[in-house]
C-alpha cells in the first residue's frame, strides 16, 4: 500500500505519544530524550521554514518562531543535566523519539515531489496534488497538522519535566516545561477544515508506485487496496501539465476505445456494486446513507452507458495513419476492471473471459458490516474518480487530434466522424464528472476514507476555471525550496516492504513542457539554497 | 460450416495461391462481423457484458490492424449478420491459424506485421470467448 503524508505523520507522532505518556524516567535517559527531542523540533521546523508558504504567514513566522525557542530550550534542558549517572541513551526510548525524525523529513521530501523548478527558476506542478497543495485551506490545513504535531512534542517535554528522579536538575525541568509550553500553544487560531485537513493527509509522493498485477485471488480489504493504488496510478498518468500541450504518451484511436470498453465495463460493475451497497445499508441500519448510494448507482449507469456508446462509435472509425502507441493506461484500467469485477462477483479469479463468468456476490458477503460497507464504498468512490480523469483526458486528446487523421471505417453502416466523435466524448465527460461527484456524497455521508477526493474534485475543477490568482502564486512560489529528489528513503517510506519492480518505477513523475512566461504567471522563485537534509 | 468459416477456409485456399490481399480483406471481414456480433450480444447478455465489450474491442483492433498498410488491396467489408455466439470462439481460432499462416507468407514487413497484430487479437477473443480454459 503506498504510504500518504497522513502515514508518514502517524509513524513520526507514535514514538512521541509514547514520550508524552510516560511517569517515570532515570534522569540521565531524560537529558538524552531531551537532545532527541530536539532534533524532532529541528525536523518540525522545516516545514514552516518560509513562512510565506502558508496563507496567514504571520502565524506561520510565529510558529516558526516558538520552534526556534523550544529548540533552545531543550538544548539548555540537556546542558544543564550534562554527564548524570545513568542509563542514558542505553534505555529505548530516545531511539524511539529519534525514528521520527526521517518520518517527518521523508513527509517534508513527499510534498517536495510535487514541484519543480525549471533553469529559469519558474516553479512548475509535477503532479495532479501541486494544485491541491498550493489552495490556502489546504496550506491552513498542513500548518494545524504541524501544530497538532509540536502539541505532542510539547506533551512529551512536559512529561520528562515531570519524572519524579531527584538527580534531574532543576534547570532542566524548567527549560523542558518552557519547551512543552512553547509547542503546546504554537497556534492560537483554528485548526483548519476538516475536509482539507483529511486530504492533505491523504498526499502521496508524486511517483508512480510499483503496479500489483491480480494474479491471486484476494481478500476484500486487499482487493480494495489495490483498487487505490490503480486509481491513484491512473490520476497521475491522466495528469495534463500545464502549459497546455497534449498529455503524453501519444494517444490513439486504438487507445482511446480500448480505454472507452473497459470503462464502460468498470463502470457497469462500479453501478451493479453501489445499487447493492444501497440495498444493504438498510440492513446495515445506515438510512441515510441509502439514497445517496442509490442516485449514485443511477448516475454511475449513464455514464457506463455512454462509454459503451462512445467506445462503440469509435470502433466505427479508423485511423488513416498508422499509430502503434500502446494505450499508457491500459494495464491499470485492467487492474482496475478485474479487481472491482472480483469486488462484485463470486468468483474471486474473475476476468472478462466467458470461462470466469460468476453471478454478483451476495450482499451480505459483499459487506457483511458497516466498516465493510465503507470500505467498499471508497474503493468504488476512488474508481468513479479515476474513471472520470480518463474521460477529461481523454477528451482533451480527442480534442486535439487532427480530424482528418481519424476517418470512417469503410464498412461503417452508421454515420461517423471525428467531430462525432467529440461530441460523444464531451457527453461522456459530463456524465462521469456527475457519476464521480454523485458517488462522492454518500462517500462524505459515510466517512470514507476517500472523501477527500470530492475536495480534490472541486479544488481540480476551480484551477481549470481559474484567472491568476496572486495568493495561490505567492504560495506556490514559496512552497518550493528545493528540488524534489526520489531518493531510497522515500521510496522506503512511501512504499514499505515493496522494492523497485522495474526500471521505471522510481522515474519522477512526468516533467510539465517548459514554461514560458505568460501574464498569467506573475510568481519567480526566488533563488534558495536551503535543503531539506 | 458458417459462412464465414466457409469465407476463411476459401482464404487459407486462396493464400496458398498467392492470394494474400484477398486473404487479409477475408480476415478484417470476420473481424467486422465479429466485432458487430459482440456489440449486439453485449446488449441481449448482461451476465457476459464484460465478455462481449472486449471481445468487441480487440476485434476492432484487428480490423484496424489488417486495413491500415494497404486498404485499397483490402475487400470492402459486408454488412454483417448476427453470428451465433457459440461459433464466435471456432471463428476465432481459424482466424489465428489463418494470420499465422499469412503473415508466414507475407514479404512486406508491413503486413507480416500486420498479420501478427491481428493474429493477437483474435487469438484474446479465443481466450475471452472460450468456455473450457483447461
Amino acid at each position: 500500500m503506498t504510504a500518504t503524508l497522513g502515514d508518514l505523520l502517524n509513524r513520526a507522532s507514535e514514538p512521541l505519544s509514547e514520550a508524552a505518556s510516560i511517569r517515570d524516567l532515570p534522569s540521565s535517559t531524560v537529558v538524552v530524550a531531551s537532545m532527541r527531542l530536539r532534533t524532532v523540533v529541528e525536523a518540525m521546523s522545516r516545514y514552516v521554514a518560509n513562512p510565506h508558504a502558508y496563507p496567514e504567514s504571520s502565524a506561520a513566522a510565529r510558529a516558526s518562531a516558538r520552534m526556534f525557542r523550544a529548540s533552545r530550550n531543550l538544548a539548555r534542558a540537556a546542558e544543564a543535566g550534562r554527564n548524570l549517572p545513568g542509563p542514558g541513551a542505553a534505555h529505548p526510548l530516545p531511539a524511539r523519539i529519534e525514528t521520527s525524525v526521517p518520518a517527518l523529513i521523508a513527509g517534508l521530501d513527499m510534498l517536495a515531489t510535487h514541484y519543480t523548478t525549471d533553469t529559469d527558476g519558474w516553479v512548475l506542478p509535477r503532479s495532479p496534488w501541486a494544485d491541491v497543495l498550493a489552495v490556502p485551506a489546504t496550506r491552513t490545513a498542513l500548518l494545524a497538522e504541524v501544530a497538532d504535531m509540536a502539541a505532542i512534542i510539547g506533551a512529551a517535554c512536559r512529561a520528562l519535566a515531570g519524572v519524579p528522579s531527584p538527580a534531574l536538575p532543576q534547570a532542566s525541568r524548567e527549560a523542558l516545561r518552557a519547551a512543552g509550553s512553547q509547542l503546546r500553544a504554537l497556534l492560537p487560531g483554528p485548526a483548519g477544515e476538516p475536509e482539507y485537513r483529511q486530504l492533505v493527509r491523504a498526499v502521496p509522493a508524486a511517483m508512480a508506485a510499483p503496479r500489483q498485477t491480480p494474479d491471486q485471488p484476494e481478500p476484500v480489504v486487499e482487493l480494495c487496496e489495490g483498487i487505490t493504488a490503480s486509481a491513484e496510478r491512473i490520476r497521475s498518468l491522466t495528469w495534463r501539465p500545464a502549459p497546455g500541450s497534449l498529455w503524453p504518451p501519444s494517444p490513439s484511436l486504438s487507445a482511446w476505445r480500448w480505454s472507452g470498453h473497459a470503462c464502460a465495463i468498470t463502470g457497469r460493475i462500479s453501478e451493479q456494486i453501489l445499487a447493492g451497497l444501497a440495498e444493504r445499508s438498510s440492513a446495515l441500519g445506515l438510512m441515510s446513507t441509502g439514497p445517496a448510494l442509490s442516485y449514485a448507482a443511477i448516475a454511475a449507469g449513464t455514464a457506463w452507458n455512454a462509454w459503451r456508446h462512445t467506445a462503440s462509435m469509435a470502433a466505427l472509425l479508423t485511423e488513416a495513419v498508422p499509430w502503434e502507441a500502446p494505450g499508457a493506461l491500459r494495464d491499470d484500467l485492467d487492474d482496475l476492471m478485474i479487481r472491482l469485477g472480483r469486488l462484485a462477483y463470486a468468483n474471486p479469479m474473475w476476468t472478462p473471459a466467458a470461462s470466469q463468468r460468476a453471478p454478483l456476490k451476495d450482499l451480505a458477503e459483499l459487506a457483511p458490516g458497516a466498516g465493510d460497507l465503507r470500505i467498499v464504498l471508497a474503493a468504488v468512490h476512488q474508481a468513479t474518480d479515476s474513471l472520470d480523469r480518463v474521460a477529461t483526458a481523454d477528451l482533451n486528446s480527442v480534442r486535439s487530434a487532427d480530424p482528418r487523421q481519424i476517418v470512417p471505417q469503410v464498412a461503417a453502416q452508421v454515420p461517423a466522424s471525428a467531430a462525432e466523435l467529440v461530441r460523444m466524448y464531451e457527453m461522456t465527460s459530463h456524465a462521469m464528472g456527475r457519476a464521480a461527484a454523485a458517488v462522492g456524497v454518500p462517500a462524505a455521508a459515510a466517512g470514507t476514507q476517500s472523501s477527500f477526493l470530492s475536495v480534490m474534485r472541486e479544488v481540480h475543477r476551480a484551477a481549470a476555471e481559474a484567472t491568476p490568482d496572486r495568493q495561490r502564486d505567492r504560495l506556490l512560489t514559496a512552497i518550493q525550496d528545493k528540488p524534489p529528489g526520489v531518493g531510497p528513503a522515500l521510496w522506503r517510506a512511501s512504499f514499505p516492504g515493496q522494492l523497485p519492480s522495474a526500471p521505471h518505477a522510481e522515474e519522477p513523475a512526468r516533467q510539465p513542457e517548459r514554461a514560458r512566461p505568460s501574464p498569467n504567471r506573475a510568481t519567480r522563485l526566488t533563488a534558495s539554497t536551503q535543503t531539506h537534509r | 460450416m458458417t459462412e464465414y468459416e466457409e469465407l476463411l477456409s476459401g482464404a487459407v485456399s486462396g493464400l496458398r495461391g498467392g492470394g494474400l490481399a484477398a486473404a487479409i480483406g477475408a480476415a478484417a471481414s470476420v473481424f467486422e462481423a465479429i466485432r458487430l456480433s459482440a456489440d449486439a450480444y453485449a446488449g441481449t447478455e448482461p451476465e457476459l457484458f464484460a465478455t462481449w465489450l472486449m471481445t468487441a474491442a480487440e476485434a476492432a483492433d484487428g480490423r484496424d490492424a489488417l486495413l491500415r498498410p494497404a486498404p485499397e488491396r483490402s475487400a470492402p467489408l459486408v454488412p454483417a449478420p448476427g453470428i451465433a455466439a457459440g461459433q464466435l470462439a471456432r471463428l476465432a481460432r481459424a482466424l489465428t491459424d489463418l494470420l499465422a499462416e499469412a503473415s508466414g507468407r507475407a514479404g512486406d514487413p508491413a503486413d507480416v506485421a500486420a498479420c501478427e497484430r491481428a493474429a493477437a487479437c483474435a487469438e484474446r477473443i479465443h481466450d475471452l470467448l472460450a468456455q473450457d480454459t483447461s
